[in-house]
């Protein structure tokens, strides 16, 4: 079974960080563990916190997600204390959730949970900015595109690259201006055309979608 | 005026000579802008420092190295200004202003590099280059790793602030106020590090190393912004470089076209394993891969006095001397770049299983 960690301090059932948490874990055998970040330690806001999780966790279990709550206030050695007593954990995330000046000077920041836990780290803002990028950088390969700047490419280093060792005498390194413009050019060219080429590849490696 | 042909023939010449010579070093060169290309992309800046050395060990006089490193990264800054241009975080009147003294410092760069060649030939010009390259990246590699050891033991320590509280002390009028980096720097100050930054990207094609830490230690500037106006800065660096190398014969495009060969490839793999690995890891390697590579360039020093009859080895010591610099720079530059790879596939692998739970990292 995984575990997803969320860390929020208001627990809102319509906050992003918790519609997320919900969709990705529905129907994936997953347990929820959830952290109130709380301002202080007092009576009043300890019995608040709990209240906004019990909702929040019937909410999750009337979907079928295991869900353990679990109340921390800011004081950055029981904060780490209670994320080491949780894991292993396959996702830590961020929800609103601030920490506090002392928190980061205690070495409970964001920062540093990402440098200390060996599982991937991330805020609710990351989620969002990360969908956004893949949205904006998906749509596959072009391949009419590809070809046409790989033929580009293969002039470049099968006809042009074999002339160089003439058209350098002539023109290249003959120390001028021209020459001196002309590498400019040929470089500006070159670069387009094979970079263009090449930026297909982390495609093709599904490194990126 | 026979001399000056004789010269012109000999700048042509050479780099066919090498190929001929051993046509497997054409394969080398295409290797070295792989790995400067990864590492290039991976940590933002830089990859000159292992290209530049790379081609000096293939046997490629060193001002002819730096003339096809800078009109390489010329191109290179073009294609990720396309990408660039999104983020918006440059500081355009500051780079116009380092531009304008990082100009004076290429042209001084490239006449003094040239100069060696003329005058002491190829042994010449690869021993300034190598010297300089030891004396500077020494300094720039050591600073790195005490930042990035600083940064292990404290996630959250930001830049020292020695420099910045040191050059405040060298406040001399007048003062020139940047808006988008939201930093009053002394001109005095701001043009002696534009040369400074000219000078060292045209005498080893290394100017971010420098350019990107003076912003933020000595003028203060945010780190994202030194960064974005570094990139701004290496299109038009790069392109007067080349110009400038162009203009006096030194950059043949042989060379250049087999580092992008490697490096746009590379630059890819790089550029995404910065959004996949952890940035201590990055700054780790960079500092410890230069420090390497400056271990290399110190090795190959010998080799050229006794080119210049300054010193006399014996011909093995002579072949270990040479042996020993190729090692570790093609050794660290492999494990180096493996090591990126590698970093990068697993975590996206990581990514992938986090994925199947419905999340990304952005980190």
């Amino acid at each position: 079974m995984k575990k997803i960690i969320l860390i929020d301090s208001k627990w809102d059932i319509n906050s992003p960080a918790i519609k997320y948490v919900l969709k990705a874990s529905k129907g994936t055998d997953t347990e929820i563990a959830g952290i109130f970040l709380a301002g202080d330690g007092g009576r009043e806001t300890l019995e608040n916190a709990e209240a906004a999780l019990r909702s929040v966790k019937e909410a999750f279990e009337s979907d079928g997600i295991p869900f353990t709550a679990h109340v921390t206030g800011r004081d950055p050695k029981a904060f780490t204390k209670k994320i080491d007593d949780l894991m292993p954990a396959s996702l830590v995330l961020i929800g609103d959730a601030e920490f506090s000046e002392e928190m980061v000077k205690g070495g409970a920041s964001i920062k540093a949970l990402k440098e200390r836990l060996t599982c991937p780290v991330t805020t609710a803002e990351a989620i969002a900015a990360g969908e956004h990028a893949q949205k904006k950088t998906a749509g596959g390969i072009n391949w009419g595109k590809f070809i046409m700047y790989a033929i580009g490419s293969a002039i470049m280093y099968g006809v042009f690259f074999p002339m160089l060792k003439v058209l350098n005498g002539k023109i290249f390194m003959t120390g001028t201006v021209l020459g001196a413009l002309a590498i400019m050019a040929a470089v500006v060219i070159h670069a387009w055309i094979w970079g263009n080429t090449t930026q297909v590849l982390p495609k093709l490696f599904k490194l990126e979608k | 005026m026979q001399e000056v042909a004789a010269e012109a023939i000999d700048k042509i010449n050479v780099v066919t000579q090498i190929f001929d010579a051993n046509p497997w070093s054409m394969l080398g060169v295409i290797l070295l802008g792989f790995m400067g290309g990864t590492l290039s992309g991976f940590i933002g800046s830089g990859g000159a420092f292992l290209m530049t050395p790379g081609m000096m060990n293939l046997g490629v006089p060193g001002v002819m190295a730096v003339g096809a490193n800078i009109t390489h990264k010329f191109g290179k800054a073009m294609m990720g200004s396309k990408k660039h241009g999104e983020l918006g975080h440059v500081d355009k009147k500051l780079g116009i202003f380092l531009l304008a003294t990082a100009a004076v410092g290429i042209r001084a760069a490239v006449v003094v590099n040239g100069m060696f060649f003329e005058k002491l030939g190829k042994a010449g010009s690869s021993l300034y280059v190598s010297v300089f390259f030891v004396l500077t990246l020494s300094i720039i590699g050591y600073s790195l790793l005490k930042d990035a050891l600083r940064s292990k033991k404290d996630p959250d320590a930001g830049p020292s602030d020695k420099l910045l509280n040191l050059s405040r002390k060298f406040q001399f009028r007048p003062l020139v106020r940047f808006k988008v980096a939201n930093v009053e720097v002394s001109l005095v100050v701001l043009l002696s590090i534009g040369f400074f930054v000219g000078y060292m990207a045209g005498t080893i094609g290394v100017g971010g190393f420098i350019g990107v830490p003076a912003m933020i230690y000595i003028f203060g500037v945010p780190t994202v912004v030194a960064a974005g106006t570094e990139l701004f800065l290496a299109m038009f660096m790069g392109a007067w470089g080349a110009f400038n190398y162009g203009l006096q014969g030194y950059v043949d495009l042989r060379l250049t076209m087999l580092l992008y060969g490697g490096s746009l490839i590379g630059i890819y793999f790089g550029a995404i394993g910065t959004h996949l690995v952890k940035e201590l890891y990055i700054r780790m390697v960079t500092a410890i891969l230069i420090l390497l590579c400056v271990i290399s360039r110190a090795l190959a020093i010998p080799e050229y006095l006794q080119e210049l009859d300054i010193i006399n080895l014996g011909v093995g010591a002579a072949a270990m001397f040479e042996l020993g610099s190729k090692v570790f720079l093609f050794g660290s530059g492999i494990v180096a770049t493996f090591l990126i790879l590698y970093w990068t596939f697993s975590a996206k692998s990581r990514e992938k299983k986090s994925a199947e739970l419905g999340f990304s990292h952005g980190e």
